[in-house]
C-alpha cells in the first residue's frame, strides 16, 4: 500500500515536472515522454523478476495516465486506457514468452 | 468461471477504477481545476527551473555555434558591400543621365555614358571604362555631365579607353569668347590642369571672367560647348595677339561620370 501511494505521488510529480520543465527542451516539436519510459522500465524490470504481473508498473499506469489527462485537454482516462494496455501488454509478453534464468553461485 | 477469484479480482479492480476514472468527466471542468489550483505553486517552479535551464543550456549551445555564424555574418556583409557598391554605381549613372537630360544634351547628340576609372601618371590623360565594343573610336569628344568640355579620346582599346583633358599640351582647338562674336582664338593645353586662349585679336575686348566656348572649326569638337574661364589676361605691346590663362570649368575631383559624343543628330 505504501508503495502504491508512493508511486501515485511519484507519477504526480513526474508529470508536472515532464509537462513544466522537460517541455522547453522539446526537439522539433517533440518533447520526452519520460512517463512511457518509465512505464516500460517499471513493467519489463517488475515483471522479469517477479512470477506475478507487475503491481506497481499497473498502479503508475494508471496514476501517470491520470494525471496526463488532468494536465492535458483530453478527456480523463484518454492516457490512462493507454498506459494500461502497454503494461498490460508487456506483462503478458514477459510472462507467456520470456524466460531469465538467474544462476546463484 | 469464477469473476470474484483471485486471478480475476486484480482486473476487477482496473475495471472499476477505468469506470471511476470515465465518470469523472461528468465533473472534468472541476477536476481538473482541483488538480491545477493545488498543483500551481510546483508548476510555476518547475517552469521557472525549465526556463532558467534551457536559456543556460541554449547560450552554451550559440558560443559553440558563434563562430560558423560569425563567419558566416562576415560573408554576407561582404555580399552586402559589394551590392551596396554596385546600387552607388546605379545611383551615379542614373544622376548623369537625369543631368543630361535636364540640360538637353541628347536632343543635339548622340551620348554613351562613361565612368571615369582613372587618371594617367603623366599628362593630363584619364581613362574610361568604355572602349570599341561600345562603339567608341579616337577623337570623340568627353563631356562632363554638366555639359562641359573635358577632353578628346586618344586611344581605343576594347573595354577601356584613354583621353585627353583638353588641358593636355597635344590638344589644342578653336574656341570663342560668349557674347563677343569677334573674339576668336585657339584654346591650347598647357599641361598640369591649365590652358591658354591664344591667337586673340589685340583690339579685341577681352576682359577677365569671359566665358569661352568652342566653335567646332576644327572639326573635332561641336560648337557652343563651355570650356572654360578668362582667368588672367597677358598683354604684350610688341605681339600680335593677345593671350589670357583660361581656367576649366570642369573639375577633375568630382569628375566620376562622362558623355562621349559618338555623333551629333
Amino acid at each position: 500500500m505504501k508503495k502504491a501511494l508512493a508511486t501515485i505521488i511519484f507519477s504526480y510529480f513526474l508529470i508536472l515536472f515532464q509537462n513544466n520543465f522537460l517541455v522547453h527542451f522539446s526537439l522539433a516539436g517533440w518533447t520526452i515522454n519520460l512517463a512511457l519510459i518509465l512505464l516500460l522500465i517499471f513493467n519489463i524490470t517488475e515483471a522479469l523478476g517477479s512470477e506475478r504481473f507487475s503491481k506497481i508498473g499497473l498502479v503508475f499506469a494508471f496514476s501517470a495516465g491520470f494525471f496526463l489527462d488532468v494536465f492535458s485537454s483530453s478527456f480523463l482516462g484518454r492516457n490512462v486506457l493507454i498506459f494500461l494496455a502497454i503494461s498490460l501488454f508487456f506483462n503478458l509478453i514477459i510472462k507467456r514468452h520470456v524466460r531469465v534464468s538467474i544462476s546463484k553461485g | 468461471m469464477n469473476f470474484f477469484g483471485k486471478k480475476y479480482r486484480k482486473f476487477f479492480w482496473i475495471t472499476l477504477a477505468i469506470l471511476f476514472i470515465l465518470s469523472l468527466n461528468f465533473f472534468r471542468t472541476e477536476t481538473k481545476s482541483f488538480f491545477y489550483e493545488i498543483s500551481y505553486p510546483v508548476q510555476k517552479n518547475f517552469w521557472e527551473a525549465g526556463v532558467r535551464a534551457f536559456s543556460y543550456f541554449s547560450s552554451l549551445g550559440q558560443s559553440y555555434f558563434l563562430k560558423e555564424e560569425n563567419r558566416i555574418l562576415e560573408s554576407r556583409i561582404l555580399d552586402l558591400l559589394e551590392e551596396n557598391m554596385r546600387l552607388k554605381e546605379f545611383v551615379g549613372e542614373n544622376q548623369a543621365l537625369r543631368q543630361a537630360l535636364n540640360l538637353g544634351l541628347e536632343k543635339d547628340f548622340n551620348l554613351k555614358l562613361a565612368e571615369l576609372t582613372g587618371k594617367a601618371s603623366q599628362g593630363d590623360s584619364i581613362f574610361i571604362n568604355k572602349g570599341s565594343s561600345s562603339g567608341l573610336s579616337e577623337g570623340m569628344p568627353l563631356l562632363s555631365v554638366e555639359g562641359i568640355l573635358a577632353g578628346v579620346i586618344t586611344e581605343v582599346y576594347n573595354d577601356f579607353s584613354r583621353a585627353s583633358l583638353i588641358t593636355n599640351e597635344d590638344v589644342s582647338f578653336n574656341a570663342r569668347v560668349e557674347g563677343k562674336e569677334d573674339i576668336q582664338g585657339l584654346v591650347k593645353g598647357k599641361g598640369g590642369m591649365e590652358m591658354v586662349f591664344d591667337l586673340i585679336p589685340r583690339t579685341s575686348d577681352l576682359k577677365e571672367g569671359d566665358m569661352v566656348l568652342s566653335t567646332g572649326l576644327e572639326g573635332i569638337f561641336p560648337p557652343g560647348i563651355m570650356v572654360g574661364q578668362v582667368k588672367e589676361i597677358e598683354a604684350d605691346d610688341a605681339a600680335p595677339f593677345k593671350r589670357a590663362v583660361l581656367e576649366p570649368y570642369f573639375d577633375l575631383e568630382s569628375l566620376e561620370w562622362l558623355f562621349i559624343i559618338t555623333g551629333t543628330k
